[in-house]
């Protein structure tokens, strides 16, 4: 990992002087947010409507600050941090992204760091996301900012309204601890463009070393004044994972229904399928924002319904409340799974 | 003779009909250079709403056009790292953390009594077709009147009529209308200002025409030419 930064950093320092002589711009931001936390779990008969279990309580904290630093639109330099803590644990330290990128060409950036990027298209679900994080249906939007990026090094080509990024990356380096479950090196690719009618569609394709290549694809469309619908599907193994769904915006309301599939063919054939819904309160100045999704397994499983709101008290300051209830058949038969979460949190801004 | 008479009405008739749309054109493009609309520039600006003038919220923005494109970054501090691109027709919201650019539309409120494309198209030339509708005194100044209809999908209303004062085309008000006709908002434009080397007229007040108590003032703080490459406006770009 480190030799595929060298390149890009000594490109970076190579522009430095002409870059330090035009005009820069340095940015910032950070947030904290503290969270106190109620929870119940039970493992109780299916026939027993409520269980009678304690709550055990817990708290929550998470600061995060980003910075970036810019020089006439030919070098950036950024990066983010997290600081997060709980009850139970002390306090942990990650470095969200970090990263260098050179804009060589008036067609061409190369890049290289600690990066999050998005490349799934939906909300609840984003099965060509191949580099993207964890994609957390009950919390898409990742509401405390604790996504960490992925380490890579990538080159974008532009013409007109297409972009090309091939990328190499090291899943295996994803967190502070490496995971178990990611290849060591992965190339992807997506070819993106915006066609004339307005029609976004990508091409997604990644590869590592003993596994079979996997590709997909995904569209995104806005009709009218109010609807946007986007779907995405990735071929990989013996695995197909596909998502479509819709988003339309009225009276002030935005509203995501999404469908998810996963299949897995061969000796242990498989299928599982999952609604999505979000509905939140439209509109980025709102002071009070409600949201509410609702996750649901079409195969018996369960679901989970998370509720809450935001209220802006003041430019900095956020309060809010969520409650997370979960459903799901599981355990022994004839038994299920319970937990009901509550928060309650605020974050201020910098 | 009445065959010549009638060929002659037919002919003066349809040289004017010709000479009106080139003159509402003309008309419009002299009135878009009052409106910061520069080949590639930067403009730092800043929304303030106020409810029966009192403030009740403020924020920055810079905005980097250049042609039919526009970025549009929040500087404030509740949404700061956000970002709003424009690409023709095509329009994207992108947050932070959140789990992909979103697809919005130019009608979208942005802030208060301001729309999305309120603040990404500033120049009504690249989305409306122009028609003169007659003369109006606004304010004491007498105005050509300018009906405009949209020509686009990106255009952020369907109709608008532009009062541009006589003898320079300089924009006085706007009047904005939805599909269905109703008005939605009205626009007046003032503070005419030396940016970048040209008169701009650097503020302007919106105004909710259901609510005329409501109002978000634009202000433009600084104008930059600057060139601006194409791939600023790419989505892949823009996410950051």
């Amino acid at each position: 990992m480190r030799r595929w930064i060298v390149v890009p950093v000594s490109l970076v320092l190579l522009a430095f002087p002409s870059a330090l002589a035009a005009g820069q711009e340095w940015t910032w931001r950070a947030r904290a947010s503290v969270e106190a936390q109620a929870l119940r779990t039970s493992d109780a008969p299916a026939e027993v409507a409520t269980s009678v279990k304690t709550w055990s309580t817990g708290s929550l904290f998470v600061a995060a600050a980003d910075s970036s630093w810019e020089a006439a639109s030919r070098v950036k330099l950024a990066g983010g941090l997290i600081v997060s803590g709980d009850s139970t644990s002390g306090l942990r330290l990650q470095a969200r992204e970090a990263y260098a990128r050179l804009s060589a060409t008036s067609w061409l950036d190369v890049e290289a760091g600690k990066r999050l990027v998005r490349w799934g298209v939906g909300y609840g679900f984003s099965p060509t996301g191949v580099l993207d994080p964890p994609r957390l249906p009950t919390d898409p939007a990742d509401r405390l900012g604790r996504n960490e990026g992925m380490p890579l090094a990538r080159a974008d080509m532009f013409r007109g309204a297409t972009s090309l990024t091939i990328a190499v990356a090291s899943p295996a380096l994803w967190r502070n601890e490496a995971s178990p479950l990611g290849p060591s090196r992965l190339l992807a690719a997506r070819l993106r463009t915006v066609l004339p009618a307005g029609l976004e569609l990508g091409v997604v394709a990644s590869a590592s070393a003993g596994h079979r290549p996997a590709i997909g694809g995904n569209v995104t469309h806005v009709l009218g004044q109010r609807l946007e619908w986007h779907a995405e599907a990735l071929v990989h193994d013996r695995t197909l994972t596909a998502a479509a769904g819709f988003q339309y915006t009225r009276a002030g309301i935005n509203t995501v229904i999404e469908y998810h599939r996963r299949r897995i063919d061969g000796p242990g054939r498989s299928a599982s399928n999952q609604l999505f819904v979000r509905a939140a309160r439209a509109g980025a100045d709102r002071k009070l924002m409600p949201e509410l999704i609702v996750v649901r397994s079409l195969d018996g499983g369960g679901w989970t319904s998370v509720g809450g709101v935001t209220w802006r008290v003041r430019q900095r300051l956020e309060v809010y409340t969520r409650g997370t209830l979960v459903r799901q058949a599981g355990g022994a038969p004839g038994r299920s799974r319970r937990a009901d979460l509550l928060a309650l949190g605020a974050t201020v801004k910098f | 003779m009445f065959l010549y008479l009638a060929l002659a009405a037919l002919l003066s008739q349809s040289t004017a009909a010709a000479s009106t749309a080139p003159g509402a054109a003309a008309l419009l493009h002299r009135a878009d250079g009052f409106r910061a609309t520069f080949d590639a520039f930067v403009v730092r600006v800043r929304l303030t709403n106020t409810e029966e003038d009192r403030v009740t919220d403020e924020a920055d923005f810079e905005v980097s056009a250049k042609g039919d494109n526009s970025l549009v970054r929040f500087l404030s501090v509740r949404s700061k790292g956000q970002s709003l691109l424009m690409r023709g027709d095509d329009m994207w919201l992108f947050l932070p953390a959140v789990a992909r650019p979103v697809r919005i539309t130019p009608i979208q409120r942005l802030m208060g009594n301001v729309s999305n494309g309120d603040l990404a198209r500033l120049r009504y030339g690249t989305d409306y077709d122009a028609t003169m509708d007659g003369e109006a005194v606004i304010d004491g100044e007498p105005c050509d009147v300018l009906e405009l209809r949209a020509r686009r999908k990106a255009a952020t209303y369907q109709r608008v009529r532009y009062f541009v004062r006589k003898g320079d085309a300089r924009p006085v008000r706007a009047e904005y209308f939805l599909t269905s006709g109703k008005p939605v908002k009205r626009a007046t434009f003032s503070e005419l200002r030396d940016m970048a080397g040209r008169p701009v007229l650097s503020r302007t007040v919106i105004e909710d025409a259901g609510r005329p108590g409501s109002k978000t003032t634009i202000d433009f703080m600084a104008i930059t030419l600057k060139p601006i490459p194409d791939k600023t406006f790419d989505v892949t770009r823009a996410e950051g």
